[in-house]
């Protein structure tokens, strides 16, 4: 009886309210579009994220640590802020989170991480770090993007690392193997990077500096340089 | 350590589509890229403007299509402006040796358009004869989108609403059942491409009777211009098509001059193109410039829409001065945050800028950009509907987009021109401001309305009764509609369901308006306003059906 008193008032409530509404289906007020002249793809702040792929390119520096390079990548996200400073020159800082997968080649002399032969072997490194650097940019443009070169640095955090093998036995049985907590790659990483862009579209290439794994592991270091494609989420 | 790079080793499988859209970004990018004549990497594109056009010779009787000088001497516009003098041709055959040959010489903004290495453009600038340099390059956006295609040749039933709508919102039938359809009014359509003009039924008249009067492709260089997109080909299809089950614009006996502007479909271009052709309209007697384009932040900023700062705005405003009426689409940029506001060239004060409005709720469509200018300036002029049904190649779609409401008005402008054949281009300028739906009421998101044809057919158009009362308490404001809404639209046509929707807007002292609203007040008569809303002396102006009235707030 309450709850039928309750919908009866709700329904009164309604109806004398949609008798006296008005529907708005426009509400602009002029007076805000004229305040935002701070942030944009060409104004003094502006953040967006990104999406890229990026493959290991060169050759270990010892023997023993060869890779698929066409498999071997990482799979990149971040997000970017940009503080224009010129026409010219802009500086910033990125998150970046990727997972980088190196493919081990199947060899004699192979070293890394173990001298096991397996039918497929993979090092995936899940990373998570930040970046900083300097854009120039070329071409005189409106609020846009347009044609740049970035130089930067970056430094990463490897909180994650799985090596992962195919096997399968003399009965015909397939194995896969999924190990973590190895106490061979080192925690933390840097590196330099650099990009050229066109608006959206974005070459990039990076090298490490730093070692994958640690000292005590001794273990030939796996390829330095990688390269890859990064799309900017802006308009384009 | 040893460093090697093996790019080769990479997967090239994986990477060829990024590859192929890199490339294919970096083509449309490339503003200084021709199909014929491939530009080196280090030039970049400038405008070089001179100083003077002294001693140079010039008979517009040779130089003008008779079209162009009678439209003239109707105007009293003087045939021996020194803008359409030629450039100095020792002025640029000096220039020819310092850069490429100049692809593009403008006369109105004596003007040449140049490849050159950037170093050396600016250089150019120490020239006696050289008053500045200014880079060129740009990118163009068609203000369209695209909705679902049609396999249909002719109207499907579901679109039949829209297909008489396009016409009918601007009362259109009383240009057509009074004889008018734009005969005598040569148009100028600047666009992407003509694909499908020569071949869809729907322009077979247009070809038969010779209305398509010149084309050129700036682009190219040629007069082929039935090729490469088929938006220009939507765009005249919403001016003059004709289907089997009637025409798709009002202006199905106008002549055309169809100027290929742009290169691609969703199209990288320069304003040099645009620029080229708004001279060659002018030369071959264009009566009405439809433009279907606009250029946004990829060369300028907001706050640069002020109607001067872009070269295309300023070309606009010398085309205008010569008696040309040239009608813009406002833009698709109404909902991007960044952007939002009207494009150039449709920013120039004497540039008829069209909006788009939703079908069917005849309220400003989301994608529409708003005014004001930068400079505080009314923006859009008009609105039109921008869903329309147009013809392609082979068939009819339904694209949406300012493209399609801008080339509604054209063919409005037209008809109108034809029964007012001694306006001036200010004056049917002025006339479709004053027919619109909404006149003397604006908005920046639907300018003065829809214009409507009857208003020149029909004395009791002119005639308005008011349809509101504004009381003024101590508290409110309550707006009172002398006539309840019916709570059954559906049961309304079309017109009169825009007719349902109040329209009202505060205005600052000066005179700007701080904000406006459009409010449907189905199931009810009032609506009240609290005073402590207001500042002193701010304007409350309301519009319904028709009638408008204020008050002040004091």
């Amino acid at each position: 009886m309450r709850i039928f008193a309750i919908f009866t008032h709700l329904f009164f409530f309604l109806a004398l309210f949609q008798v006296n509404a008005q529907t708005v289906i426009i509400a602009e007020d002029v007076r805000n579009d004229r305040d935002q002249r701070e942030y944009g793809m060409n104004r003094r702040h502006y953040s967006h994220s990104w999406i890229g792929i990026r493959f290991v390119a060169g050759s270990p520096e010892n023997q023993g640590a060869d890779v698929y390079t066409g498999r071997s990548r990482a799979i990149e996200y971040g997000y970017r802020y940009k503080r224009r400073f010129s026409d010219i020159f802009s500086a910033g800082a990125e998150f970046q989170a990727n997972r980088y997968a190196f493919h081990m080649k199947q060899s004699d002399h192979k070293l890394v991480p173990d001298p096991v032969i397996n039918e497929k072997e993979r090092l995936v490194f899940l990373q998570t770090g930040l970046g900083f650097f300097q854009r120039i940019n070329v071409d005189r443009r409106g609020d846009y993007i347009g044609r740049f070169l970035d130089i930067g640095v970056y430094g990463h955090w490897l909180p994650h690392v799985r090596h992962i093998t195919h096997d399968e036995t003399p009965e015909g049985e397939r194995i896969r193997i999924r190990r973590t907590r190895m106490d061979y790659p080192n925690k933390f990483g840097y590196g330099v990077m650099a990009r050229i862009g066109i608006n959206n579209l974005v070459l990039s290439g990076r090298f490490r500096y730093s070692d994958l794994f640690t000292d005590d592991a001794g273990l030939p270091e796996l390829p330095r340089w990688s390269v890859g494609l990064d799309i900017g989420m802006h308009p384009f | 350590m040893k460093l090697f790079l093996n790019i080769q080793a990479i997967s090239f499988g994986t990477v060829i589509p990024f590859i192929l859209m890199f490339v294919l970004q970096a083509s449309l990018l490339s503003p200084d890229a021709t199909a014929d004549e491939p530009v080196p990497d280090t030039h970049r594109g400038f405008w070089v403007f001179f100083t003077d056009k002294a001693g140079v010779q010039f008979d517009p009787y040779t130089f003008f299509d008779q079209k162009a000088i009678e439209r003239r001497l109707a105007h009293n516009v003087c045939l021996y402006d020194s803008l359409d003098y030629p450039v100095r041709k020792d002025y640029l055959d000096s220039l020819a040796v310092l850069a490429d040959q100049p692809t593009v010489v403008s006369r109105w903004l004596n003007a040449a358009h140049v490849y050159t290495h950037p170093g050396i453009a600016f250089d150019l600038e120490s020239l006696d004869f050289v008053k500045k340099v200014q880079p060129a390059g740009i990118r163009l956006l068609p203000a369209a989108y695209h909705n679902a295609d049609t396999e249909y040749v002719s109207v499907r039933s579901r679109d039949r609403a829209l297909f008489i709508a396009q016409k009918e919102h601007m009362a259109a039938h009383r240009f057509t059942e009074n004889g008018f359809n734009g005969e005598g009014v040569r148009i100028a359509v600047f666009d992407a491409g003509f694909r499908g003009v020569k071949s869809n039924k729907a322009f077979r008249h247009l070809v038969k009777n010779g209305q398509i009067v010149r084309t050129w492709d700036f682009h190219r260089n040629r007069e082929n211009v039935f090729a490469y997109s088929i938006h220009g080909t939507m765009v005249l299809s919403a001016i003059a098509g004709i289907v089997d089950d009637g025409p798709l614009g009002i202006a199905t006996g106008a002549e055309f001059l169809l100027a290929r502007t742009e290169i691609f479909r969703e199209p990288m271009v320069e304003e040099k193109y645009w620029l080229a052709a708004m001279e060659w309209a002018d030369r071959h007697g264009a009566d009405i410039i439809n433009s279907s384009l606009g250029y946004v932040f990829h060369r300028y900023f907001p706050e640069q829409m002020d109607g001067s700062t872009s070269l295309v705005a300023q070309a606009a405003g010398i085309a205008a001065a010569k008696g040309i009426l040239v009608i813009n689409a406002a833009g698709n940029m109404g909902n991007n945050r960044h952007w939002r506001i009207i494009v150039t060239p449709a920013d120039a004060d004497s540039v008829l800028t069209v909006g788009a409005l939703d079908f069917p709720s005849l309220i400003r469509a989301g994608y529409s950009s708003t005014g004001p200018t930068a400079d505080g300036r009314m923006k859009p002029n008009v609105s039109a509907l921008g869903t329309v049904v147009a013809a392609t190649r082979n068939r009819l779609v339904t694209p949406s987009g300012t493209s399609f409401a801008s080339p509604l008005v054209t063919g409005f402008a037209a008809c109108l021109w034809q029964k007012f054949p001694t306006y001036s281009n200010m004056d049917i300028f002025r006339a479709i401001e004053r027919s619109a739906s909404l006149f003397p009421y604006y908005d920046y998101a639907h300018g003065f309305g829809t214009p409507q044809a009857c208003y020149f057919f029909d004395s009791q158009a002119l005639f308005v009764t008011p349809t509101f009362d504004l009381v003024r308490g101590d508290e409110y404001i309550d707006i009172i509609l002398r006539e309840y809404i019916s709570m059954h639209p559906d049961e309304k046509s079309r017109a009169d369901r825009e007719n349902e929707y109040l329209y009202y807007q505060i205005k600052d002292a000066g005179g700007g308006i701080a904000q406006y609203f459009v409010a449907d007040l189905e199931g009810t008569n009032k609506v009240r306003l609290p005073v402590h809303d207001f500042e002193v002396d701010q304007q409350l102006l309301v519009h319904f059906r028709g009638y408008t009235a204020g008050i002040v707030i004091d």
